[in-house]
């Protein structure tokens, strides 16, 4: 079901509301064709689900085409993925050649139409070659962490990459040295998803029944992958040291660990460290429990995420958006985030998280004032509406020249 | 004269220039060949992101040089530089390299530091888009009734992108007041320095002149 961009007005305000109706009349009838490699399934896809019939609404016309692979191909793409992310998984030249194979075919089937074509992460990034011939505005949307890149892969990707007219990374820590421009584009959340959305009371309280949490004793929570840059053993180690003067209850709960045999290494440690206390909790939760996620994170009084490692870190985000007072690993985009002791807290370490969790259960209210510039922080900076005005300004800014003041 | 005062907002996009820095004297090398435009993103993206809070550093550059490379004096000394004394980023440019290169003159001979590894200074600018928001005040008290109206972005833009982007000496308030015969005003607005308010508590400090 689509949601009408009037919907998102009295969240992030008339004005600019209005303004994308303005800036949307710049793009004379220009065109954008988003293309990615799943309908479903991912950030990508949730993303695109909701952008596409926004800037429709618009009055900007805009597609979503996927491309097609075999099981083989996807296989390698993910081998890719994780290599981008600086695992050390082996790439080869018969992956390459997979890859160019299920291009070349993705080429032969796929009409490519968009004035503006935006290609998303490394998948489709091969249709780049069709540039030559149908002409067009082409963009590459890197939606991955390529901080640290294995170095073989990205020299073969990066052939790709500098044919386009622009290229979109996350943060300033993944943009890359290249000739072509590199624009910036933070992710975002939708405060209208399940994920984001206000809930009844009544469903929150059910969720805590379901997992046995005291909706009267204060609730330490911290969403994420069973996974050790995340550390959720640095996690039960905090709230141990908290415990003991504090009678607090401890929440981690994240997704499935079944292909992933580090995670569950990492899981039943977990479940190791935190066995005989009833007052900790560590759920393993489904694929799509994003309203139970939600409900876990409202029903908190802080909300932990004490990455050793992170890209962007969208529960730091999705947390904020809550009004809960935060407290996140000094690293990647939390720090981009969290402004220490302004819109939450950043810690280097267990005593550090400890510390914070102290400071927050004793002092309540100054624990609001940080959680609210914390909203204030996701409101301007971080929600789906300003992807959606910041990709309309890519349209723009790729018609245009090179000069950085732009007279609409 | 024109005596129309037409408001403009301004939305941006963010470039990654592929520069980055790791100690203090690769910050400095950038700084001397990096654009203005990066200068200016640099002093006023973090002001600009969070412009609803007062915060310690809304400089970039003092904010690393602190977090990162933990040389706390110079921090302050390049956050305190008064912003409102130029009007042209080159000379804004000019006055960080000088307080960087007189203290790494003073550290002559010590070992620099490095930030550590994900803390790196990337280098940004900021392509802006700048578009009228279809308020225009043709007497001073219509000025002001649209002052209210006006979002965080326009004011932003009327009083600290177009004064030091387009290197007027004071802001587009003070300009078009002066010219409407409210020199007082306009003189109040000028003083001010815009820089230690948040952007609600600037378009507070800017209305009282009028009201009081």
């Amino acid at each position: 079901m689509s949601v009408s961009i009037e919907a998102y007005r009295p969240i992030v305000g008339t004005q600019f509301i209005d303004e994308l109706y303005k800036i949307a009349e710049h793009i004379n009838e220009r065109s954008i064709q988003h293309i990615n490699s799943t309908p479903v399934g991912g950030g990508v896809a949730e993303i695109l689900h909701r952008l596409v019939p926004l800037t429709n609404e618009l009055g900007v016309k805009a597609t979503w085409d996927v491309i097609k692979g075999s099981e083989e191909f996807f296989n390698v793409t993910k081998a890719f993925h994780n290599a981008l992310h600086g695992s050390d998984d082996e790439i080869t030249d018969d992956m390459f050649e997979i890859f160019r194979e299920t291009t070349r075919d993705n080429l032969a089937t796929m009409n490519l139409y968009g004035d503006v074509i935006m290609i998303h992460d490394p998948q489709p990034a091969g249709l780049i070659a069709k540039k030559n011939e149908i002409g067009r505005k082409w963009a590459w949307r890197c939606h991955i962490d390529v901080s640290r890149p294995n170095k073989k892969l990205w020299e073969f990707l990066r052939e790709y990459v500098v044919q386009y007219d622009a290229s979109v990374f996350s943060m300033p820590d993944f943009s890359q040295q290249l000739p072509i421009t590199q624009f910036l584009i933070t992710p975002s959340i939708d405060p209208l998803a399940d994920k984001n959305k206000d809930l009844e009371q009544s469903f929150i309280d059910s969720i805590l029944e379901k997992y046995a949490l005291d909706p009267d004793r204060p609730i330490i929570t911290q969403i994420s992958r069973y996974d050790r840059l995340k550390d959720p053993v640095g996690v039960i180690q905090a709230y141990k040291i908290v415990k003991k003067r504090y009678d607090v209850q401890l929440v981690l709960a994240g997704g499935g660990a079944s292909d992933d045999p580090e995670g569950a290494a990492v899981l039943q440690e977990v479940q190791e460290m935190g066995g005989g206390d009833p007052d900790v909790k560590v759920l393993l939760l489904p694929a799509y429990s994003d309203k139970e996620i939600n409900a876990l994170q409202r029903a908190s009084t802080v909300v932990l995420q004490k990455s050793i490692k992170e890209g962007f870190g969208l529960t730091v985000t999705e947390a904020m958006w809550k009004r809960k007072p935060v407290i996140g690993g000094a690293t990647g985009g939390i720090r981009k985030q969290i402004i220490d002791g302004v819109t939450g807290y950043l810690v280097h370490s267990v005593e550090g998280t400890a510390r914070r969790i102290i400071d927050i259960l004793n002092d309540p209210e100054h624990a609001e004032i940080i959680a609210g510039n914390g909203f204030e922080h996701v409101r301007n900076n971080f929600l789906l509406t300003r992807h959606l005005k910041d990709y309309m300004l890519v349209m723009i800014a790729l018609e245009r020249d090179g000069s950085d003041m732009i007279e609409l | 004269m024109n005596n129309i005062f037409r408001f403009y907002t301004e939305r941006r996009l963010v470039e990654a220039t592929g520069l980055r820095a790791v100690t203090l004297r690769e910050l400095l090398n950038h700084m001397k060949k990096v654009g203005g435009a990066s200068i200016f993103y640099h002093t006023h993206a973090s002001f600009l992101e969070h412009h609803f809070v007062r915060q310690r550093f809304y400089n970039d550059f003092a904010a690393w040089i602190s977090r990162s490379l933990q040389e706390h004096k110079l921090a302050e000394q390049i956050a305190g530089i008064d912003m409102m004394d130029y009007t042209r980023i080159a000379d804004l440019r000019n006055a960080f390299i000088e307080i960087i290169q007189n203290h790494l003159l003073e550290r002559k001979g010590e070992r620099s530091r490095k930030a550590p590894p994900g803390e790196e200074f990337h280098f940004c600018k900021a392509k802006n888009f700048i578009f009228a928001t279809g308020l225009e005040a043709r007497s001073i008290p219509e000025f002001f009734h649209c002052l209210s109206a006006i979002s965080p972005l326009s004011l932003y833009y009327h009083v600290f992108e177009s004064r030091l982007r387009l290197q007027r000496t004071t802001s587009d308030f003070s300009v078009w007041l002066t010219d409407m015969g409210a020199r007082d005003i306009a003189e109040k607005i000028s003083r001010l320095d815009p820089y230690v308010f948040t952007l609600e508590e600037l378009r507070q400090r800017i209305t009282s002149f009028y009201n009081g």
